[in-house]
Protein backbone atom coordinates (compact mmCIF):
# COMPACT_ATOMS: atom_id res chain seq x y z
CA UNK A 1 0.00 0.00 0.00
CA UNK A 2 0.91 3.43 -0.80
CA UNK A 3 1.84 6.12 1.75
CA UNK A 4 -0.27 8.55 0.21
CA UNK A 5 -3.52 6.16 0.76
CA UNK A 6 -6.00 4.49 -1.46
CA UNK A 7 -6.91 6.38 -4.68
CA UNK A 8 -10.27 7.43 -3.17
CA UNK A 9 -12.10 10.05 -4.32
CA UNK A 10 -14.76 11.74 -2.69
CA UNK A 11 -18.22 12.58 -4.02
CA UNK A 12 -21.58 13.76 -2.69
CA UNK A 13 -23.75 10.50 -2.46
CA UNK A 14 -26.59 10.15 -4.97
CA UNK A 15 -29.95 11.04 -2.37
CA UNK A 16 -31.42 7.86 -3.50
CA UNK A 17 -28.11 5.90 -2.50
CA UNK A 18 -27.86 7.42 0.34
CA UNK A 19 -31.48 6.83 1.63
CA UNK A 20 -31.11 2.94 0.96
CA UNK A 21 -27.95 2.63 2.91
CA UNK A 22 -28.97 4.60 6.12
CA UNK A 23 -32.49 2.30 5.96
CA UNK A 24 -30.20 -0.56 5.58
CA UNK A 25 -28.25 0.39 8.56
CA UNK A 26 -31.00 1.96 10.58
CA UNK A 27 -33.22 -0.71 10.36
CA UNK A 28 -36.19 1.27 12.66
CA UNK A 29 -35.79 3.92 10.72
CA UNK A 30 -34.62 6.53 12.45
CA UNK A 31 -32.17 7.55 14.62
CA UNK A 32 -32.03 10.05 18.11
CA UNK A 33 -29.53 13.53 17.75
CA UNK A 34 -29.45 16.28 19.67
CA UNK A 35 -33.18 15.57 21.29
CA UNK A 36 -34.81 14.81 18.53
CA UNK A 37 -35.35 11.66 15.93
CA UNK A 38 -33.99 12.28 12.86
CA UNK A 39 -34.48 10.01 9.82
CA UNK A 40 -32.30 9.34 6.66
CA UNK A 41 -33.87 12.34 4.49
CA UNK A 42 -32.44 14.79 6.79
CA UNK A 43 -28.92 14.03 6.32
CA UNK A 44 -26.52 14.84 3.72
CA UNK A 45 -23.62 12.66 3.30
CA UNK A 46 -20.90 12.06 0.91
CA UNK A 47 -18.90 8.77 -0.02
CA UNK A 48 -15.64 7.14 -0.90
CA UNK A 49 -15.62 5.67 -4.16
CA UNK A 50 -12.81 3.85 -6.13
CA UNK A 51 -13.86 3.58 -9.60
CA UNK A 52 -17.34 3.03 -9.11
CA UNK A 53 -16.93 0.89 -5.68
CA UNK A 54 -17.92 2.34 -2.44
CA UNK A 55 -16.04 2.05 -0.12
CA UNK A 56 -17.49 4.56 2.77
CA UNK A 57 -19.56 6.72 3.54
CA UNK A 58 -19.46 10.02 5.62
CA UNK A 59 -22.94 11.37 7.18
CA UNK A 60 -23.94 14.80 9.08
CA UNK A 61 -26.58 17.43 9.76
CA UNK A 62 -26.57 20.68 9.42
CA UNK A 63 -28.06 22.70 12.64
CA UNK A 64 -27.21 26.26 12.96
CA UNK A 65 -23.73 26.33 12.38
CA UNK A 66 -22.92 23.12 13.44
CA UNK A 67 -22.09 20.33 11.85
CA UNK A 68 -23.08 17.32 13.30
CA UNK A 69 -21.12 14.16 12.31
CA UNK A 70 -23.91 11.26 12.19
CA UNK A 71 -21.63 8.60 11.52
CA UNK A 72 -18.16 7.33 9.18
CA UNK A 73 -18.05 4.44 8.16
CA UNK A 74 -15.85 2.22 6.06
CA UNK A 75 -16.87 -0.63 4.13
CA UNK A 76 -13.89 -2.38 3.12
CA UNK A 77 -10.55 -3.05 4.28
CA UNK A 78 -8.71 -0.76 2.47
CA UNK A 79 -6.73 1.96 5.14
CA UNK A 80 -7.69 5.70 5.20
CA UNK A 81 -10.94 5.85 3.88
CA UNK A 82 -12.33 7.21 7.67
CA UNK A 83 -9.60 9.60 7.38
CA UNK A 84 -10.34 10.87 3.87
CA UNK A 85 -14.36 11.05 4.78
CA UNK A 86 -13.54 13.17 7.76
CA UNK A 87 -10.99 15.58 5.99
CA UNK A 88 -13.78 16.07 3.16
CA UNK A 89 -16.42 16.44 5.56
CA UNK A 90 -14.15 19.40 7.39
CA UNK A 91 -14.00 21.02 3.72
CA UNK A 92 -17.49 21.05 3.35
CA UNK A 93 -17.81 22.75 6.59
CA UNK A 94 -15.52 25.41 6.13
CA UNK A 95 -17.18 26.02 2.98
CA UNK A 96 -20.31 26.43 4.00
CA UNK A 97 -18.93 29.05 6.87
CA UNK A 98 -19.51 26.60 9.47
CA UNK A 99 -18.09 26.89 13.32
CA UNK A 100 -17.90 23.72 14.52
CA UNK A 101 -17.95 19.77 13.73
CA UNK A 102 -19.91 18.11 16.55
CA UNK A 103 -18.97 13.98 16.96
CA UNK A 104 -19.99 11.99 19.31
CA UNK A 105 -18.71 8.09 19.91
CA UNK A 106 -20.01 5.62 22.60
CA UNK A 107 -17.84 5.16 25.57
CA UNK A 108 -17.30 1.36 24.56
CA UNK A 109 -15.45 2.60 20.65
CA UNK A 110 -12.34 3.67 21.83
CA UNK A 111 -10.96 3.25 18.42
CA UNK A 112 -13.52 5.93 17.21
CA UNK A 113 -12.24 8.09 20.25
CA UNK A 114 -8.75 7.69 18.81
CA UNK A 115 -9.65 8.22 15.58
CA UNK A 116 -11.26 11.62 15.91
CA UNK A 117 -8.58 12.88 18.43
CA UNK A 118 -6.32 12.30 16.08
CA UNK A 119 -8.06 14.25 13.83
CA UNK A 120 -7.73 17.47 15.69
CA UNK A 121 -11.14 17.02 17.31
CA UNK A 122 -11.22 17.23 21.09
CA UNK A 123 -13.26 16.02 23.74
CA UNK A 124 -15.86 18.11 25.14
CA UNK A 125 -18.16 16.31 26.96
CA UNK A 126 -19.34 13.11 28.18
CA UNK A 127 -23.31 12.53 28.10
CA UNK A 128 -23.28 9.90 30.94
CA UNK A 129 -25.93 7.16 30.91
CA UNK A 130 -27.62 8.37 27.88
CA UNK A 131 -27.72 4.64 26.30
CA UNK A 132 -29.65 3.43 29.37
CA UNK A 133 -31.91 6.47 29.08
CA UNK A 134 -32.38 6.04 25.26
CA UNK A 135 -32.57 2.33 25.45
CA UNK A 136 -36.03 2.65 27.53
CA UNK A 137 -37.40 4.70 23.82
CA UNK A 138 -35.63 2.07 21.42
CA UNK A 139 -34.85 -1.39 22.92
CA UNK A 140 -33.17 -2.38 20.32
CA UNK A 141 -30.09 -0.23 21.40
CA UNK A 142 -27.53 -2.87 22.39
CA UNK A 143 -26.70 -3.54 25.76
CA UNK A 144 -22.92 -4.47 24.94
CA UNK A 145 -20.47 -2.71 23.09
CA UNK A 146 -16.67 -3.53 21.40
CA UNK A 147 -14.61 -5.18 23.24
CA UNK A 148 -17.25 -6.98 25.41
CA UNK A 149 -17.56 -3.03 26.97
CA UNK A 150 -21.43 -2.17 27.95
CA UNK A 151 -22.64 0.64 26.15
CA UNK A 152 -23.66 3.16 28.85
CA UNK A 153 -22.36 6.83 27.60
CA UNK A 154 -21.35 9.26 25.01
CA UNK A 155 -18.34 11.04 24.54
CA UNK A 156 -18.69 14.22 22.44
CA UNK A 157 -15.85 15.91 20.67
CA UNK A 158 -15.68 18.92 18.28
CA UNK A 159 -13.64 20.33 16.14
CA UNK A 160 -13.44 24.33 15.89
CA UNK A 161 -13.17 25.39 12.39
CA UNK B 1 -4.20 -20.72 22.41
CA UNK B 2 -2.99 -21.23 26.28
CA UNK B 3 -2.02 -18.28 28.30
CA UNK B 4 0.69 -19.25 30.97
CA UNK B 5 -0.39 -16.74 33.84
CA UNK B 6 3.17 -16.07 36.00
CA UNK B 7 2.03 -15.44 39.70
CA UNK B 8 3.42 -12.00 40.47
CA UNK B 9 4.11 -11.32 43.64
CA UNK B 10 2.43 -8.45 44.52
CA UNK B 11 3.63 -5.99 47.65
CA UNK B 12 3.90 -2.20 48.51
CA UNK B 13 6.86 -0.62 47.11
CA UNK B 14 9.07 0.63 49.98
CA UNK B 15 11.90 1.77 48.35
CA UNK B 16 10.74 5.28 47.98
CA UNK B 17 14.01 6.84 46.24
CA UNK B 18 13.54 4.24 43.28
CA UNK B 19 9.69 4.90 43.51
CA UNK B 20 10.57 8.50 42.89
CA UNK B 21 12.83 7.58 40.21
CA UNK B 22 10.79 5.18 38.51
CA UNK B 23 7.80 7.72 38.41
CA UNK B 24 9.82 10.42 36.95
CA UNK B 25 11.61 8.73 34.11
CA UNK B 26 8.36 6.65 32.92
CA UNK B 27 5.87 9.39 33.66
CA UNK B 28 6.51 12.33 31.96
CA UNK B 29 8.77 14.00 34.55
CA UNK B 30 6.58 12.46 37.64
CA UNK B 31 4.06 14.48 36.51
CA UNK B 32 0.75 12.40 38.07
CA UNK B 33 -2.13 13.97 38.77
CA UNK B 34 -5.97 13.55 40.54
CA UNK B 35 -8.84 15.91 39.73
CA UNK B 36 -6.99 18.98 38.49
CA UNK B 37 -4.17 18.79 41.29
CA UNK B 38 -0.51 18.06 40.37
CA UNK B 39 0.77 15.19 42.78
CA UNK B 40 4.63 14.61 43.36
CA UNK B 41 6.08 11.41 43.67
CA UNK B 42 6.38 11.72 47.40
CA UNK B 43 2.55 12.16 47.42
CA UNK B 44 2.11 8.68 46.00
CA UNK B 45 1.66 4.87 47.39
CA UNK B 46 2.72 2.01 45.27
CA UNK B 47 2.27 -1.46 44.70
CA UNK B 48 4.87 -3.39 42.92
CA UNK B 49 4.52 -6.46 41.06
CA UNK B 50 7.16 -8.67 41.45
CA UNK B 51 9.10 -12.16 39.30
CA UNK B 52 11.80 -13.64 40.59
CA UNK B 53 12.48 -10.72 42.70
CA UNK B 54 12.75 -8.27 39.89
CA UNK B 55 10.01 -5.16 39.52
CA UNK B 56 7.55 -6.19 36.51
CA UNK B 57 4.94 -2.93 37.11
CA UNK B 58 3.50 -0.71 39.12
CA UNK B 59 0.53 1.09 40.42
CA UNK B 60 0.63 4.18 42.22
CA UNK B 61 -2.70 5.32 44.10
CA UNK B 62 -3.86 8.00 46.68
CA UNK B 63 -6.60 8.32 48.67
CA UNK B 64 -7.94 11.65 47.73
CA UNK B 65 -10.98 13.38 49.95
CA UNK B 66 -12.04 10.23 51.20
CA UNK B 67 -11.72 8.34 47.81
CA UNK B 68 -9.29 5.98 47.01
CA UNK B 69 -7.56 7.12 43.17
CA UNK B 70 -5.54 4.51 41.00
CA UNK B 71 -3.30 7.19 39.81
CA UNK B 72 -1.39 4.94 37.38
CA UNK B 73 -0.60 1.49 36.50
CA UNK B 74 2.18 0.49 34.32
CA UNK B 75 4.64 -2.53 33.24
CA UNK B 76 8.29 -1.89 32.76
CA UNK B 77 8.62 -5.25 30.88
CA UNK B 78 6.90 -6.64 28.12
CA UNK B 79 5.57 -9.45 30.55
CA UNK B 80 2.20 -9.82 30.05
CA UNK B 81 -0.64 -10.08 32.64
CA UNK B 82 1.00 -7.64 34.93
CA UNK B 83 -1.81 -4.55 34.36
CA UNK B 84 -4.24 -7.30 34.98
CA UNK B 85 -2.49 -8.79 38.62
CA UNK B 86 -1.49 -5.07 39.59
CA UNK B 87 -5.33 -4.30 39.15
CA UNK B 88 -6.84 -7.00 41.05
CA UNK B 89 -4.36 -6.34 44.38
CA UNK B 90 -5.50 -2.93 43.87
CA UNK B 91 -9.39 -4.04 43.65
CA UNK B 92 -7.90 -6.85 47.17
CA UNK B 93 -6.86 -3.54 48.94
CA UNK B 94 -9.45 -1.30 48.47
CA UNK B 95 -11.93 -3.83 49.51
CA UNK B 96 -10.10 -4.50 53.01
CA UNK B 97 -9.80 -0.93 53.13
CA UNK B 98 -13.13 -0.89 52.93
CA UNK B 99 -14.01 1.71 50.18
CA UNK B 100 -17.36 1.30 48.27
CA UNK B 101 -15.15 1.95 45.11
CA UNK B 102 -12.05 2.68 43.41
CA UNK B 103 -11.40 5.41 40.78
CA UNK B 104 -8.97 5.80 38.38
CA UNK B 105 -7.67 8.94 36.54
CA UNK B 106 -6.53 8.84 32.71
CA UNK B 107 -5.44 11.23 30.58
CA UNK B 108 -7.54 11.85 27.37
CA UNK B 109 -4.82 10.28 24.75
CA UNK B 110 -4.67 7.22 26.96
CA UNK B 111 -6.97 5.18 24.96
CA UNK B 112 -4.83 1.50 25.36
CA UNK B 113 -6.18 2.50 28.95
CA UNK B 114 -9.76 3.69 28.83
CA UNK B 115 -10.38 0.01 26.98
CA UNK B 116 -8.59 -2.09 29.44
CA UNK B 117 -10.23 -0.18 32.29
CA UNK B 118 -13.50 -0.43 30.95
CA UNK B 119 -13.20 -4.33 29.94
CA UNK B 120 -12.44 -4.91 33.60
CA UNK B 121 -15.48 -3.10 34.85
CA UNK B 122 -14.85 0.55 35.45
CA UNK B 123 -17.60 2.78 33.68
CA UNK B 124 -16.68 6.57 32.84
CA UNK B 125 -18.04 9.27 35.24
CA UNK B 126 -16.65 11.91 33.90
CA UNK B 127 -14.50 14.17 31.55
CA UNK B 128 -12.82 17.25 32.62
CA UNK B 129 -11.90 18.90 29.87
CA UNK B 130 -9.68 20.60 29.95
CA UNK B 131 -7.90 20.36 33.05
CA UNK B 132 -4.40 19.35 32.07
CA UNK B 133 -3.80 21.92 29.51
CA UNK B 134 -5.04 24.30 33.26
CA UNK B 135 -2.02 22.13 34.72
CA UNK B 136 0.28 22.49 32.03
CA UNK B 137 0.20 26.70 32.35
CA UNK B 138 1.58 25.58 36.05
CA UNK B 139 3.86 23.44 35.16
CA UNK B 140 4.82 23.90 31.51
CA UNK B 141 7.02 20.47 31.53
CA UNK B 142 3.72 18.49 31.02
CA UNK B 143 3.85 16.93 27.65
CA UNK B 144 1.80 18.64 24.71
CA UNK B 145 1.39 15.30 23.06
CA UNK B 146 0.42 12.13 24.43
CA UNK B 147 -0.01 8.69 23.21
CA UNK B 148 -1.09 8.34 19.48
CA UNK B 149 0.05 12.07 18.47
CA UNK B 150 -2.89 13.29 20.43
CA UNK B 151 -2.50 16.41 22.28
CA UNK B 152 -3.18 15.59 25.87
CA UNK B 153 -6.11 18.10 27.02
CA UNK B 154 -8.54 16.31 29.48
CA UNK B 155 -9.00 14.05 32.73
CA UNK B 156 -10.88 11.11 32.22
CA UNK B 157 -12.07 9.80 35.50
CA UNK B 158 -13.54 5.96 35.91
CA UNK B 159 -14.92 4.06 38.73
CA UNK B 160 -15.70 0.69 40.34
CA UNK B 161 -17.72 -0.98 42.55
CA UNK B 162 -15.52 -2.84 45.12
Amino acid sequence: MSEDGPDLEIRPMPRERLVELLTLRWPDQNMFLCGRFVGPEDVEGIGAFAGERLHGVATWMIMGRVMHVIAVNAFTELRGVGARLVEAMIVEAREQGLALLRATVSNDNVVGLRFYQKRGFRVTGLNRGIFDVMRHVKPSIPRTGLDGIPMRDEFELELEL
Amino acid sequence: MTQERPIFEIRPMTDRASLEELLRLRWSDGTIFVRGRLLAPQDVEALGAYLDGRLQGVATWRIEQGTLYLLTLNNITDRRGVGVALLGAMLDMGRRKGFPFMRAMLSNDNIPALRFYQKRGFRIVAVHSGVVDMMRSLKPSIPEIGFDGIPMRDEIELEIVL
